[in-house]
Formats: structure tokens, C-alpha cells, sequence
């Protein structure tokens, strides 16, 4: 009988709570909009409205380019009040559409500094970070005795002729990220270097699916060439989603010559909810919310508070120094580099 | 139109035309205005004329015409002769052949193009997309041409008693007769292959692209929208061109369905049939193998995943796309039924949206309906209604071969006997296309089933659909990833075999 009281307060409580919040017209949802692949935890948000009040709608429509260009021609008067995942090779892009509001959160604490000083005007707040890296079959290394290459410079050499799938630069994201990295370790002698790759019998496919899931040795598609471009990421999800089960991922990352994508979240401009989006970025990046990141989306969270999955310490591979070229300097050369790198292999 | 008068002929038209009204303001409000919209506001002359003078896009525009019409070619050279034997034949198993030919139709191209990709080991990139294509494109072939072959049997047997072989019958009376049908399957099968996405830009890598992926690859990964709108508008104009020249046509000569007419085939080429429609079981058995095979290990695991809830989400939309299309066709039939100038018009302009760059639409959409009261982004009926109006043009040519089943004669007769025009309409037309409706519908519910570019950008709540949860699956490392996806495209084609399936009783 004391259950059903109090079930009938709790019940007329959140009826009167409906009614009054009905009554004022402020908006009661905050419209996350995001990339296909976004995936978070079921019931992840539920602390954010007991907090705030607002409910999250997440939103999806396109990858980041796709976002990005939509946003674009609707500057001012968005989709959703957050946009979550334009990376470090679109930001500049993002930024001289005008797609974005300033704000700064009062939680960055827990965030790297280096990673806070890529923003220009607080316009954005990083969410996630992840390596395109080199991935090598294992099995395959062992097998054939040779010894797997260590840094991009050896791709070059005959001992790996045929034996590279890499995404191209033009339809892929992964892609675009390899030739930036390929830009950073060797400098005004990238074009050489790529000619000399090809020479080398690598094979350059439209994405990451076929690339990795199709050509690549060390995945379920057993394909023919033993060294893929991928992510620094990629071996845990080989363990936690083998079948059959496994202790230790097939393949590996090589360490040397990753390029670090950061992703970003950020408050859209003209968002019709702008308390809520800028909770909301609080939110994101609470330890709460990053630790629900790593098993979701195979990124690393950027919250240094959360405690990573083992089978990321175990497995996954997050380079010291990766190689980084700064945003603006991606924009301004973005067209030319792709257009000299179609020249190259097209 | 002999047997009605002049007074008739201005009635009918009347119907027509309040019946295209419909059809043309959910066609010009919902594709022709946001893609004009993106044109007005990104066209730069200078880009413009550039665009043509830069030998990759040339070279892109060449493969796009080259790969079109080859792929239509094998498609039509495969497609007519199946129509024929499914529309003159009766053999053991004809029911299942025929839904195995139309499946492929219905595929996600990411999954089309990885089967392709199994079995050509990545090689020859060019005839593994023309292949790919005519695996797509033979189901709209024979649903398009097989009506009119049915409806031709007379010369048929004529010529059998006069001892002509096979090849001669095909080629002498089935092939002039249904000409039409023949042009209208091709049309459409070019506009298909032309305008393709996902195939072409799996299997054909960097350097086998076309049209289509270069407009995305300029849109959204170079954010040059100018050169973008400056393709997508020559595409456009040549597919309208395309259209113009070949408008879909009724048949010159039309002949009363004869049932009796249908012959048994004879064992050997029993065979010969199953070997050939075996064929299509091929890349489809690939999909099944990789929902089973892990690491060389027989595995249910990927089966274990399937989220239903997602399956019925895909369902619901599919249908509702599907009534919304044949509504759309429906009207359009009934605005067409006359031959005329407005007619044609009215034909043109439905099929623009087959026609129109997805990704220009896509964004054009999100430009042009955003603020106030015409902010319908992410508005839950915008999704399947774009699924609709797509469909359209191939739910309306599938109806319209059936409908050339009709002589004028049954017009004028139903009219003789005092029906008005609306009324003729109801039950002589109507009533023609009514098992070709079922069929036109699954065919535009599967439209809605598999991707289709322009709705992939439009905002939509975070509960997935079958094709974007394949493609998302199959765009992750590890095993179970890789088998839920295959199981989910698995499962598809088992949905779509059983309509295709269920729609052939209603045939027999």
C-alpha cells in the first residue's frame, strides 16, 4: 500500500513537472546531430536530463563531410543545436563557414592543453582523438619470415612490394589522413615517396571498408595484401568482436607515422536551444560520457580521468608523437595536395 | 483515338490534367526547387567552362556514358530473352526463377559491389562494374518487357507452325513487337547505371569513376560546390535528353492475351534455364556465405545480432514509401492516358527526380527548407516521401507496360456502353494494371529499402535502417561486425525473394 502511494506521488510529481515545463514555452530538447557511425550506450544521456532537464535527441545524417557541407548552406540556422565530429582536417573549413557559436566550457581541465590550443575563438571543444596508423597481419609477417615494416618510409622497399592496401585521399577520410601523414614525415618529398609506392605495386582503393575488410590479409575478408592503413584502434575491436573468440588481436599498429585526428563538438549558431547545447558540451566531455567513447566508437576519449578499457591499454596503440599539420595549413593546401596526389595515382 | 469523340477526348484530358497536378507540385516543390535553389546559388560560368576543359573530368564523363551504355547493353541482351521465356513458358520452378532474377534489383549496392568485388578478386574493374550493373538492371528489363511479349503470342505460334526456331521467333516478332517496352527497360536502365553511386565507387577505385562520385567527391570532399553544381547540371541535361529522345511508348500493335498459348519448355532447356537464372544465385550466395563463414569457421554469431526492431523500422518506411509511390504513378497514369503534347510533358517532368545529382538534392533540401514554418528537415515523413517520388518514375514505367496491354478498342467499348471517362478509367485501366501494381509496389518499397543518396543526408532520429545499418556494420574492424552486416543484407534478400516470390502467384 506504501509502494503505491508513493509510486502515485512520484507519478503526479512528474505530471505536475510536465504541466509547468508545458506551460513555459522554453524548449524542453537538445538536438545532437551526428555522424552514421555515432554510437553511445543505451540510457547514456539520463543523467544529463536529471541534471538539466533536457532531453538529447540524437540526430544522424551523413559522415563529417556530408555534415560539414550541409551545415555549410545552413549557417545560422542549423540542423540541431550541437554538431558533434568535425576533425582536425575540416575544422578550418567548419570555422570560415561560420557554422559555430563560441563556447567555452568551465570543465577543461580534465583535457590536454595542446589538444584545447588547436581551437581558434573557443569555437569548438575536442571530444575524441584516434590514429590512422598502419595495420599489419601478424599471422602473415610469421608465416612468410619477414620482418613487418616499422615506419612509413619502409613501404618503399622491395621486400614489401604488393603488399600495401591503403584508402584513397579523395573519397576517404582514413585516406586523406594517410597523405597528410605521408606529408608530415617527408616533407616536399611526398610526391616522390608515393611514386616510389606505387612503383612498389600498392594498391589504393576508394575506403576503408574494402581496403580493410576486403584486401587486408589480417581481417575476417582474408583478403591478399598483409599491410593496411587503418586506425591505431583497430586490434581491440579484433579481440572483442572475434568469432570465434580470441585472447590477442591477428593484427598490429605500427607505431611510427600516425596521423592524429581530433574530433570536435561544438554549439551551432542560430541553435534554437543554447543553454542546452552548451550543457550538452559539458557534458560530452564529463568523465561520465567519455568513458561510454572507447568500446562505442574505437576513439580514445580526451578526458585524462577516465580509466580506458583494457583491451585498449592491452592492444590498442596511441603514439607520443604522432604527426600533426596544423589546420589552417590543411585548408589552405587541401585542394592543391589533392590534386597533385590525383596526378600521382589517378 | 478511334470510337470516342472529340467532346470525350477533352473530358478525358481534363481528368488528366486535375489528376498531374499532384504529381507535378510534390515533384517541382520537392526536387526541382531545392536543386534549382543549390544551382542558382553556387553556378560560376568560369567554373562552369573549366570543369570541361580539366581532361579527369572529361575522362570521368566518357567513363560514365561508356560503362552506361555497355552495362544497358548486357542488361537488355540478358533481360529480353528471359522476358520472352517467362512470358511464353511454363516449366517447373518458373515461380522461384523468376523472383531470383528480380532480386538483385532490390540489393544494397555496397553489398552488390563487395560480391562483385569476392568474385572478380578486384580485376578488370570497368567489366566488373558493367557486370554489376546488368546483375541490377535485368529484373527492370524483363518486368518491363515481359508484359508486352505476353500479350504477342499469336504471331508466335503462327511462326512455330511455319517451323521457325527459337532465335528467329525472338528475333523477328517478339523483338519488333515489344520494341517499345524494349526502349522504355533501357531508358530507364540507363539513367540507372549512369547516375550509379555505390557500385562505381567500390568497385571502380580511383581510376573507373563516374559522374556521380566525382559531384560527391567535389561537393563534400573538396567543398567545391560550384564544380559540383556545374557537373550535376550536365548530367541532368543529358539524362533529360536521353528521356526526351526516348520517351516511354505504348506499343504500335497489341493483341489480346492468350493463356492458351503457353507452352511447355523442354527438359534440356529446363536445364539451361535453371543453369542460366542459377547465375543470379551467385553474388546473392556470396552475401549468405559471409553471414556463415568466419576464419573459415561455421558461425550463427552474426545471425545472433539482428536487432528486429531495426528490420521493422526498414519495413514500415518501405511500405509507406511504397503506397505514397503508388499513388504518385497511380495519378500519373490516369494524367497520361491520352498521347499528346501535355501528356509527354507531364512524363517528362515526373521523371526528373531519377535524373537530378542526389548529393545536389540532398543539400539542396537542406538549404531551401529551413526556416519557419518550412523547416521540414528531419520531419519524420520527408525520408519515405523522397523514397517515394524517387520510385515513381520506375513504379509508373511498370505500370505503364501493363497498361499497353489495353487496346483503345476496350476504351471505346466501355464507353460505347455508356461509362464515363472517369469510370473507364476505374475499371478498364485500373483494372489492367492491378496485379502489376503489387509488383510495382514491392519494387518501390525495395527502392525505399535499399540506399538511396540524397535521404542518406537528410537529418533523421538515430534509429537505423537496414542499409545504413549494413553499411555502418561493414565499415568497422572485427569478425562479428563484419558477419551481423552480411546476416542483416542476408536477411534482406530473404524479405524481398519472398515478395518478389508472392507476386509471381498472382502472375501464373
Amino acid at each position: 500500500m506504501k509502494r503505491t502511494i508513493t509510486t502515485f506521488l512520484i507519478c503526479s510529481g512528474f505530471f505536475l513537472f510536465s504541466c509547468s515545463s508545458q506551460e513555459t514555452s522554453a524548449p524542453t530538447k537538445v538536438r545532437l546531430l551526428a555522424y552514421d557511425s555515432f554510437v553511445v550506450s543505451e540510457g547514456i544521456f539520463d543523467d544529463f536530463t536529471a541534471q538539466t532537464g533536457y532531453e538529447v535527441e540524437v540526430v544522424t545524417g551523413g559522415d563529417a563531410g556530408e555534415l560539414l557541407a550541409k551545415a555549410s548552406v545552413t549557417a545560422g540556422n542549423p540542423e540541431a543545436d550541437v554538431m558533434w565530429g568535425i576533425d582536425n582536417t575540416l575544422l578550418t573549413r567548419a570555422i570560415d563557414a561560420d557554422i559555430f557559436a563560441s563556447y567555452k566550457s568551465d570543465q577543461l581541465d580534465a583535457i590536454d592543453q595542446e589538444l584545447l590550443n588547436l581551437i581558434p575563438d573557443a569555437k569548438v571543444t575536442p571530444v575524441d582523438t584516434g590514429d590512422v596508423c598502419l595495420n599489419i597481419d601478424r599471422v602473415w609477417f610469421d608465416e612468410n619470415a619477414v620482418n613487418p615494416p616499422t615506419r612509413l618510409a619502409d613501404l618503399v622497399k622491395p621486400e614489401y612490394s604488393g603488399l600495401t592496401v591503403i584508402p584513397s585521399a579523395v573519397t576517404s577520410s582514413t585516406g586523406l589522413a594517410f597523405l597528410l601523414a605521408s606529408i608530415a614525415e617527408f616533407g616536399d618529398g611526398w610526391q616522390d615517396w608515393w611514386r616510389q609506392l606505387l612503383a612498389n605495386e600498392a594498391l589504393i582503393v576508394d575506403g576503408w571498408t574494402r581496403a580493410y575488410t576486403v584486401e587486408f590479409s589480417g581481417s575476417s575478408g582474408a583478403g591478399n595484401y598483409p599491410i593496411v592503413v587503418s586506425y591505431g584502434t583497430s586490434p581491440p575491436a579484433e579481440v572483442l568482436f572475434a568469432d570465434p573468440p580470441v585472447d590477442t588481436p591477428r593484427t598490429a599498429v605500427v607505431a611510427d607515422g600516425c596521423f592524429r585526428q581530433v574530433e570536435f563538438a561544438g554549439v551551432l549558431r542560430g541553435a534554437n536551444n543554447e543553454d542546452g547545447a552548451q550543457a550538452l558540451i559539458d557534458y560530452l566531455i564529463s568523465a561520465k560520457f567519455q568513458a561510454d567513447i572507447p568500446l562505442n566508437m574505437f576513439v580514445y576519449p580526451v578526458n585524462n580521468d577516465v580509466v580506458l578499457p583494457k583491451v585498449f591499454t592491452d592492444f590498442a596503440v596511441k603514439p607520443e608523437r604522432p604527426l600533426v599539420i596544423s589546420h589552417s595549413e590543411i585548408d589552405t593546401n587541401r585542394e592543391t595536395w589533392l590534386g597533385q596526389w590525383l596526378a600521382l595515382v589517378g | 483515338m478511334v470510337g470516342i469523340s472529340g467532346l470525350t477526348v477533352r473530358r478525358f484530358q481534363r481528368i488528366g490534367l486535375i489528376a498531374a497536378v499532384p504529381v507535378l507540385l510534390t515533384v517541382v516543390v520537392l526536387i526541382l526547387w531545392p536543386a534549382t535553389n543549390i544551382v542558382i546559388r553556387y553556378f560560376r560560368w568560369d567554373h562552369f567552362t573549366s570543369a570541361f576543359s580539366d581532361e579527369r573530368i572529361q575522362r570521368v564523363l566518357w567513363i560514365s556514358v561508356t560503362q552506361a551504355t555497355l552495362s544497358t547493353a548486357l542488361a537488355v541482351l540478358i533481360g529480353v530473352p528471359l522476358a520472352s521465356l517467362f512470358a511464353k513458358h511454363q516449366f517447373p520452378g518458373k515461380r522461384f526463377a523468376s523472383a531470383l532474377v528480380t532480386v538483385p534489383f532490390v540489393l544494397p549496392s555496397v553489398v552488390v559491389a563487395i560480391a562483385a568485388l569476392s568474385l572478380s578478386g578486384g580485376k578488370r574493374p570497368l567489366l566488373t562494374i558493367v557486370v554489376a550493373h546488368a546483375f541490377f538492371n535485368v529484373a527492370v528489363v524483363v518486368r518491363i518487357v515481359r508484359p508486352s511479349i505476353a500479350s504477342n503470342t499469336t504471331f508466335d505460334n503462327a511462326a512455330t507452325t511455319l517451323g521457325a526456331g527459337a532465335l528467329k521467333r525472338l528475333m523477328q516478332i517478339d523483338v519488333p513487337l515489344a520494341r517499345h517496352s524494349i526502349q522504355n527497360a533501357a531508358v530507364v536502365t540507363f539513367i540507372f547505371c549512369f547516375t550509379s553511386y555505390g557500385v562505381v565507387r567500390i568497385i571502380g577505385g580511383l581510376s573507373t569513376t563516374t559522374t556521380e562520385v566525382e559531384i560527391y567527391t567535389r561537393a563534400i570532399q573538396l567543398g567545391d560546390m560550384s564544380t559540383a553544381v556545374a557537373l550535376a547540371l550536365v548530367q541532368t541535361f543529358f539524362l533529360a535528353v536521353v528521356t526526351l529522345v526516348f520517351r516511354p511508348a505504348a506499343e504500335a500493335f497489341r493483341f489480346k492475351p492468350s493463356t492458351t498459348a503457353i507452352r511447355q519448355l523442354r527438359p534440356l532447356s529446363v536445364v539451361g534455364v535453371w543453369v542460366a537464372c542459377g547465375l543470379f544465385l551467385v553474388p546473392s550466395a556470396v552475401i549468405v556465405l559471409k553471414s556463415l563463414r568466419s576464419r573459415g569457421n561455421w558461425t550463427t554469431a552474426g545471425w545472433e545480432q539482428i536487432d528486429l526492431g531495426i528490420v521493422l523500422r526498414s519495413l514500415t518506411f518501405a511500405a509507406t514509401a511504397s503506397i505514397l509511390s503508388l499513388l504518385l504513378a497511380g495519378l500519373l497514369m490516369v494524367a497520361t492516358t491520352h498521347s499528346g503534347a501535355t501528356s509527354r510533358l507531364i512524363s517528362a517532368i515526373a521523371s526528373i527526380p531519377i535524373a537530378v545529382s542526389a548529393i545536389v538534392l540532398g543539400v539542396g533540401i537542406v538549404a531551401t527548407f529551413n526556416s519557419g514554418w518550412l523547416d521540414i528537415r528531419g520531419a519524420m515523413w520527408l525520408v519515405p516521401t523522397m523514397h517515394a517520388i524517387v520510385a515513381t518514375p520506375i513504379t509508373f514505367r511498370i505500370l505503364r507496360a501493363s497498361l499497353d496491354t489495353i487496346t483503345s478498342d476496350h476504351r471505346a467499348a466501355a464507353a460505347t456502353l455508356g461509362a464515363s471517362p472517369l469510370r473507364t478509367i476505374m475499371t478498364v485501366d485500373l483494372g489492367a494494371v492491378r496485379r502489376s501494381a503489387l509488383y510495382a509496389g514491392i519494387v518501390s518499397g525495395c527502392v525505399s529499402l535499399g540506399e538511396f543518396g540524397a535521404t542518406s543526408v537528410l537529418a533523421r532520429d538515430s534509429s537505423r535502417t537496414i542499409p545504413i545499418e549494413i553499411s555502418r556494420l561493414l565499415g568497422k574492424p572485427g569478425d562479428l561486425n563484419q558477419l551481423h552486416g552480411y546476416a542483416l543484407a542476408t536477411l534482406l534478400l530473404l524479405i524481398i525473394s519472398t515478395a518478389m516470390f508472392s507476386t509471381g502467384r498472382s502472375d501464373a
